[in-house]
């Protein structure tokens, strides 16, 4: 504050003068290139660096099944973008060189961001302690459960025509994913059924449509008719079928997948092969050896006590598309 | 140090007396001096970033509130991206944040070649971070259903909160890219009034300081916000 002070009273006694902080412009520094392509270099240094040890740690899950904590790769990417982000601010934004008042209002603002951050966190960290005395039951969620009671009922009335952006969802008694998973079944087996019935109508769209419209008949590809395999795994050809609609018709393979999401699809992109290399679309093989699905995704959730019926609610998914029934939890 | 108007560079005969031209700006008559309207002017847009900070944070906590509570859906969640893309992004920013900061040195030292050349590389940067964005993430995601809230129409789901994350996806990295937008517009705007005006200049770069501080929030954002949607599980 003295220097503030010192400042005006520079001013009010040099109140004509074109500089009155002196001679030259003292306070703007012209940054060398050489200082700010090391900047450059140490930031791309220090992405490699992180995106390594994000690999590092799946790969010593992958090659000795040690599970790494899930904080610890938090902790360190977060430390890693915190230095990366005062590299920016200090050199690229010139606050090492500025006034500090501008240093200080960055840090007050950080400040703030922190009470927000750890105000929630105590709060959610101390919810277990809190239910119990208000006897209440914790549910979790998230999942759209039962929108048909909440979101699908237009809050504004019929004055404004019912605005509004979402689709209109009524999912009844289920959460949001199961009644989409329940909805895209319920799709293979119509179009299954049309298939069937007439094999001579046309294909159609399987995509979103108003629920009121009749739907027009479906066909699926004849290697879903009259396969004892998936008469005998319904889910399976479901899955395929899925597959097939979501990554062949738009002409991509699900590549951007990661590693073990794919595991609906795992056990039967075989299959697709010469499919899809007449396309030009081979699969990216490294991703989809099959049976080593989840087996890196540990639940360290940080609230495991408060919802414990849900935490562990993936441990029941497996490689297997057939055992990919959507929970009963909520 | 370098005095900054040391620069003897020829100026064209058409700008000589044009007042746009650095040469002939002049402090606002509410000001004591360039310097203070300079550092006045600093000091707002560092206020203003604070309040992006802030804008940003509720995503963060968002983000934070959300991992906790569902910690499977975040780890499905970030298997469906992919790093190398995300990683490539990362790159893109950062060399577009060096090339603007240089863009600040050029026209501090009066180079206005270098000056234009540093801007386009930087909207060059920010047109490709906005391709590969649409490309690789949001177009193939939206059209297999891997959309935010009751837009979710995708059935190979792993965790019933899948929605949510989301639904944190498009609203983090959508705000940021309306930042990318808005950034790259800011900096078209410096690029057109250096390449019409010579606008900008050892003694007036303002505009320029200030849209670089912008672009480097939104590389900011970005830092955080790459490893936690797509490297940490």
């Amino acid at each position: 504050m003295s220097d503030a002070h010192a400042h005006a009273a520079d001013h009010h006694t040099a109140e004509h003068d074109i500089d009155p902080h002196g001679a030259g412009h003292h306070e703007h520094v012209i940054l060398s290139w050489q200082l700010l392509v090391g900047v450059l270099v140490t930031l791309l240094f220090l992405t490699a660096l992180t995106v390594f040890t994000a690999q590092a740690e799946q790969w010593i899950m992958d090659t000795w099944q040690i599970h790494i904590p899930r904080w610890v790769n938090i902790v360190g990417a977060m430390s890693i973008a915190t230095v990366k982000a005062l590299l920016v601010c200090a050199f690229f934004m010139q606050l090492k060189y500025d006034k500090p008042l501008n240093s200080i209002v960055m840090l007050f603002c950080l400040f703030c961001v922190w009470l927000f951050l750890m105000f929630s966190m105590i709060d959610l960290g101390n919810r277990d302690k809190v239910i119990p005395y208000r006897a209440e039951v914790p549910s979790l969620g998230g999942t759209g459960y039962n929108l048909g009671e909440t979101l699908d009922t237009s809050k504004l009335g019929s004055a404004f025509g019912s605005p509004r952006f979402s689709p209109h969802v009524t999912t009844g008694n289920q959460s949001l994913p199961e009644y989409v998973y329940a909805k895209a079944l319920a799709d293979f087996e119509q179009a299954l059924a049309g298939s069937s019935d007439d094999p001579s109508t046309d294909a159609a769209e399987g995509e979103e449509g108003e629920p009121a419209k009749p739907k027009a008949k479906k066909k699926v590809p004849d290697r879903y008719l009259g396969d004892p395999y998936y008469i005998e795994n319904p889910e399976r050809a479901f899955w395929h079928y899925y597959y097939e609609k979501t990554y062949l018709k738009v002409g991509k393979t699900p590549h951007h997948h990661e590693r073990d999401t794919n595991h609906h699809f795992d056990s039967f992109l075989h299959q697709f092969a010469d499919e899809l290399h007449a396309k030009g679309l081979d699969a990216h093989h490294d991703e989809h050896h099959g049976s080593d699905a989840n087996h890196s995704r540990p639940a360290h959730g940080l609230t495991d006590g408060l919802f414990d019926a849900d935490s562990h609610a993936d441990d029941t998914h497996t490689d297997t598309g057939e055992d990919h029934a959507p929970t009963d939890d909520h | 140090m370098t005095t900054l108007d040391a620069s003897t560079a020829a100026v064209p005969e058409k700008l000589k007396s044009h007042p746009l031209h650095w040469r002939n700006r002049r402090h606002g008559h509410h000001w004591r001096s360039h310097d203070e309207e300079f550092d006045g002017s600093k000091f707002a847009m560092w206020l203003f970033l604070s309040t992006e900070v802030l804008l940003f944070a509720g995503i963060f906590c968002a983000y934070a509130v959300f991992r906790m509570l569902y910690p499977e859906a975040w780890a499905a969640g970030s298997h469906y991206l992919s790093w190398k893309i995300g990683c490539l992004n990362t790159a893109v920013l950062l060399i577009s944040s060096f090339t603007v900061a240089m863009a600040v040195r050029n026209a501090q030292l009066d180079q206005q070649k270098w000056l234009k050349i540093n801007l386009i590389i930087t909207i060059l940067c920010a047109i490709a971070f906005f391709a590969i964005k649409l490309t690789f993430e949001y177009i193939p995601k939206l059209s297999e259903g891997k959309a935010p809230g009751t837009f979710f129409t995708y059935a190979g789901w792993h965790d019933p909160h899948e929605p949510l994350w989301w639904a944190v996806y498009y609203i983090g990295t959508g705000i940021h890219a309306l930042h990318v937008i808005i950034g790259a517009s800011l900096l078209g705007w410096v690029l057109y009034r250096s390449y019409r005006y010579q606008a900008y200049g050892p003694t007036e770069y303002t505009m320029v300081e200030n849209s670089a501080l912008y672009w480097h929030l939104v590389d900011l954002v970005w830092i955080f916000l790459f490893p936690l949607l797509y490297l940490v599980h």
